[in-house]
Parts: C-alpha cells; sequence; structure tokens
C-alpha cells in the first residue's frame, strides 16, 4: 500500500513537471518568453526610475537648502522655472553665421537665469559674484536633474504603451549609466553649495598655479567675468587667463583671447589651452596629454573665437588635457587631478620655451573656476 | 525488475527537475535581493594643501568650510612668507578597485594572448 501511494504521489509530480515544461515549451513559440523578459525589464526600469527620482529628490532638497540659506525667496520655484527653461538650437540647413546666432541663445538664456536669481536674492547680496555664480548653478544642476529624469520616465512610458521592448530594452541597459551621472550630479549640488573646486577646475587651477610660479601679476578683466595676468617668463611676455573665481563661473574665454590677441597683434605667437579632458576606460586619472587645437568643452562660439584669431596670425594653438571620468570632472576634485595641474604648468612652461624670445603668449585655464580664486 | 528500473529513473528524473525549478528560483530570488541592495559609495576624505610660494614649505591639513585655492592663510614659519592654499581635494579609498581589476583582467588576457602567439 505504502510502496502503491509513493508511486502515485511521484507519477503526479512527474505529470505536473512534465505538464509544466511541455507548456513552458509550447508558450516559447507564442513569444510568451519575450513578454516576459519585457515585463522582468519594466519592473527592473521602474525600480531605477525610482531610485533616479529619489537622487533627484535629494539634489532638489539640498538646492533648495541652499539657496534658502543665501536668501533666496522662492526655492522651489526658482528651481521649477530653471527646470522648465528650454533653449531651441538655431536653424543649421543654413551654416552662414550659425555660430553668432547660437551665441545669441546661450547669452539670452545665460542672462535670463541670472536675471532670475538676482530677482529673487535679497539686494545685499546681489554684489556678492560667489553666491550668485553658486546660486545659478545649483538652481541649473538641479534643474538639469528634473529634465534627466522627465526625460527617462518619458521613454519608460512611451514603450510600455506602444510595447515598444526595443525603447524598454536601451532604457533598461542605459539606466545604469545614467544613475551613475544623476549620482554625480547630486554630489556635485553639494560640493558646488560648500565651494569647493571641482575636477574641471583643472585648467584654472593650472592658470593659477602658472600665474604664481612665474610671477605674474593680476590685470584686470579681459571679458565679462574673465580675469588675465601678465608676467614675464625667459624673455618671453605671457598673459594667463582664467574665469574670475571663486565663485562657479567659466567666463568668456574665447572672448578675453580675442581681446588680448587684438591688442598684441603680431607680437602673439601661440595659444595655449589647459582643460579637462574625458579619459577612455582604462586610462589613469591625472594623466596630462598633449595635442593640437583648442581644448574647450564650449558649444562653439567661444572657441571658434580662439581659432579664428590662430587662423589669421598663422600662429600655433597647442592643447594640454587632464584626463578625468565625467563623474570626476563633476564632483569634488581628486588628488591625482590637483597634482596633475602642477605637471601641467611644466608641460606649459616647456611650450613657453619653444616660442621665439620677445614674442608674447597666450595661456588659458579652461573650465568651471569654483573654488579657485586668482 | 524493468519495472523497478524505470520507476528509479523516473525518480531520478522527478528529482533533477525539482532541484532546477528549485535553482531556478533561489537563482531569481539572489538576482532581486542583488538588485536591491545599493552599492556603498565610499566616504571621502577633504584635505587642503597650504604652501608657501616663497621657500616652498608645504602643510597639509582637514579642509574646513570656506577654504579655496588663492585665499592667504597666515604666514610661513620658516621664511615668514605668506602661506596659501594651492590645492583643495578629496580621496576615496577603493574608489578605484573596480576599474583596476577589470584593467589587471584585460591586461592578463593581452599578456597570456601574446604569450600564445609568440610561443605558435
Amino acid at each position: 500500500m505504502a510502496a502503491q501511494a509513493g508511486t502515485s504521489i511521484t507519477d503526479i509530480i512527474t505529470a505536473v513537471s512534465q505538464l509544466i515544461f511541455t507548456a513552458i515549451f509550447l508558450l516559447m513559440f507564442l513569444g510568451v518568453n519575450q513578454k516576459i523578459q519585457v515585463m522582468m525589464w519594466a519592473r527592473d526600469a521602474r525600480g531605477k526610475l525610482a531610485q533616479l527620482w529619489s537622487i533627484v529628490s535629494e539634489a532638489r532638497r539640498n538646492a533648495e537648502g541652499y539657496l534658502a540659506s543665501v536668501g533666496v525667496s522662492d526655492p522651489r520655484g526658482l528651481v521649477d522655472r530653471v527646470a522648465r527653461y528650454f533653449m531651441v538650437q538655431p536653424v543649421d540647413i543654413e551654416p552662414v553665421d550659425i555660430i553668432r546666432r547660437l551665441e545669441r541663445i546661450l547669452r539670452t538664456r545665460e542672462d535670463t537665469v541670472r536675471s532670475w536669481v538676482m530677482g529673487s536674492l535679497p539686494e545685499g547680496k546681489r554684489g556678492d559674484d560667489t553666491i550668485v555664480n553658486n546660486s545659478v548653478t545649483v538652481a541649473e544642476i538641479a534643474g538639469a536633474l528634473d529634465t534627466l529624469y522627465r526625460v527617462i520616465r518619458h521613454l519608460f512610458i512611451q514603450s510600455i504603451k506602444y510595447n515598444n521592448w526595443a525603447l524598454m530594452m536601451q532604457v533598461v541597459l542605459s539606466m545604469p549609466l545614467i544613475l551613475r551621472i544623476a549620482r554625480s550630479y547630486s554630489e556635485a549640488v553639494k560640493v558646488v553649495s560648500e565651494g569647493r573646486p571641482i575636477g574641471d577646475g583643472a585648467g584654472p587651477l593650472a592658470a593659477f598655479l602658472l600665474a604664481r610660479r612665474i610671477g605674474a601679476r593680476l590685470e584686470g578683466e579681459a571679458a565679462r567675468d574673465t580675469v588675465y595676468y601678465r608676467g614675464v617668463y625667459e624673455g618671453r611676455e605671457v598673459y594667463i587667463v582664467k574665469a574670475k573665481g571663486p565663485g562657479s563661473n567659466v567666463g568668456r574665454p574665447g572672448e578675453a583671447v580675442e581681446n588680448l590677441g587684438r591688442s598684441l597683434g603680431e607680437r602673439l605667437a601661440a595659444v595655449i589651452t589647459v582643460d579637462a579632458m574625458l579619459k577612455l576606460e582604462g586610462e589613469k586619472t591625472g594623466e596630462v596629454a598633449p595635442g593640437a587645437g583648442v581644448a574647450m568643452g564650449d558649444p562653439g562660439p567661444e572657441k571658434i573665437r580662439i581659432e579664428r584669431l590662430a587662423a589669421r596670425l598663422k600662429i600655433p594653438l597647442h592643447a594640454i588635457g587632464i584626463k578625468m571620468s565625467i563623474e570626476e570632472a563633476i564632483t569634488g576634485m581628486r588628488r591625482e587631478i590637483a597634482d596633475a595641474a602642477r605637471k601641467a604648468v611644466d608641460m606649459v612652461l616647456s611650450l613657453i620655451r619653444s616660442v621665439e624670445e620677445g614674442k608674447a603668449v597666450i595661456v588659458v585655464g579652461v573650465g568651471n573656476t569654483l573654488g579657485v580664486a586668482q | 525488475m524493468n519495472l523497478t528500473g524505470a520507476h528509479g529513473v523516473n525518480d531520478i528524473l522527478v528529482q533533477l527537475m525539482n532541484l532546477l525549478l528549485l535553482l531556478m528560483l533561489a537563482s531569481l530570488t539572489v538576482s532581486m535581493i542583488m538588485g536591491l541592495r545599493r552599492k556603498k559609495q565610499p566616504k571621502p576624505v577633504i584635505r587642503t594643501r597650504v604652501e608657501c610660494l616663497n621657500c616652498g614649505y608645504t602643510l597639509e591639513r582637514e579642509y574646513r568650510r570656506g577654504d579655496y585655492i588663492g585665499k592667504v592663510e597666515g604666514s610661513c614659519p620658516k621664511c615668514g612668507s605668506p602661506m596659501i592654499i594651492t590645492a583643495v581635494y578629496e580621496e576615496r579609498l577603493g574608489e578605484r578597485r573596480e576599474e583596476e581589476r577589470l584593467l589587471r583582467l584585460v591586461e592578463r588576457r593581452a599578456s597570456s594572448s601574446r604569450g600564445t602567439r609568440r610561443s605558435g
């Protein structure tokens, strides 16, 4: 009896297992496996989207906290306004004067956000460049994160609505990288609030160290929010340009070089740009690489001014890149980057020595000068 | 004899199927738990480097809010010249561990394939 009962249970289990496996096998032909896969991706994407939302909320909270601490009247409203502000790219099927048109759009955006921040700050603090610039940057980072969340949410909802598994797959596969970048931006809010240098400040730091090394004197502003030093190194006149710190600011290096170049004329023998550079995976942070051209992550208007000046005067354009990852560029400056700025200074000095004596050289420290004064 | 043998095979098959189902369930659970667990970010140690630009005397200390590069901070204990902050940086222990592990893996593969080619 016991043996019989044992046999019948085994038979039932066998039958059920075989039925399950057969059903799964048959369902695979009907595309159910793909539906299950999409369901699993959707679950994964929902979880990651929730993580992204928590990162964005935290960044917004920190940004609003900072803005409130400096006296902004309606921090939430300001961040919302900046987040919803959009920019329309200029017509590119007609390339004539596209740079000037793009510059107009960029300046409009910059001036509008700045005027909003100025308008919400108490009168006594409007004259403090550091507070104004840091508030603009903090509001822009929080706004950018908010936009990032809305775009990813849009793609996710669209993929579900139209049963687009290819789009869903792209969303799921891109999420780890998006989360990494979002975390870095969220951290950047804290760094900007504290006024600490970020990785992107490698260029301005190199400019600062170079000025100190050759004993160059601060002369004034060569363009809005952009200062320059003048010094002499082994018989060559050296002009050093950087954004005005220590607030968060990238300045207008192109305009500054153009103005200096105009006054120097034929005496100008070379332009050297030092900037943070995105490293390839596997490369070391803080590696310093020489190159040709203008090292500048600008959308065009600033960079082209330097290129045009060099083309007109037929002078070399030297570039020095300090390598780092995107996360390291927007978060607190790492030790390797701070040390690399010194190596970049040595490289700049050897480039200056290659120029004919009696001539002038312009060195530009490109990047955000947060936490780096003059 | 035959019947007993068939039953024996059946039992083993059933056990294997059950084991397979169990393994699938376990791997699903593990992957869910791993997905939920967030990797801890290493906490940064923030340092400030203060330097005398006249004699090169350098000291490093913990970062204090309000520190920025270019800020003059006291005078040099050696030559009396003003001391200036020349770096504010952070260090994160273990930040590059994963990257270095992957790099080692790639380089080991590359060197072993070079070795095979040479010996071939």
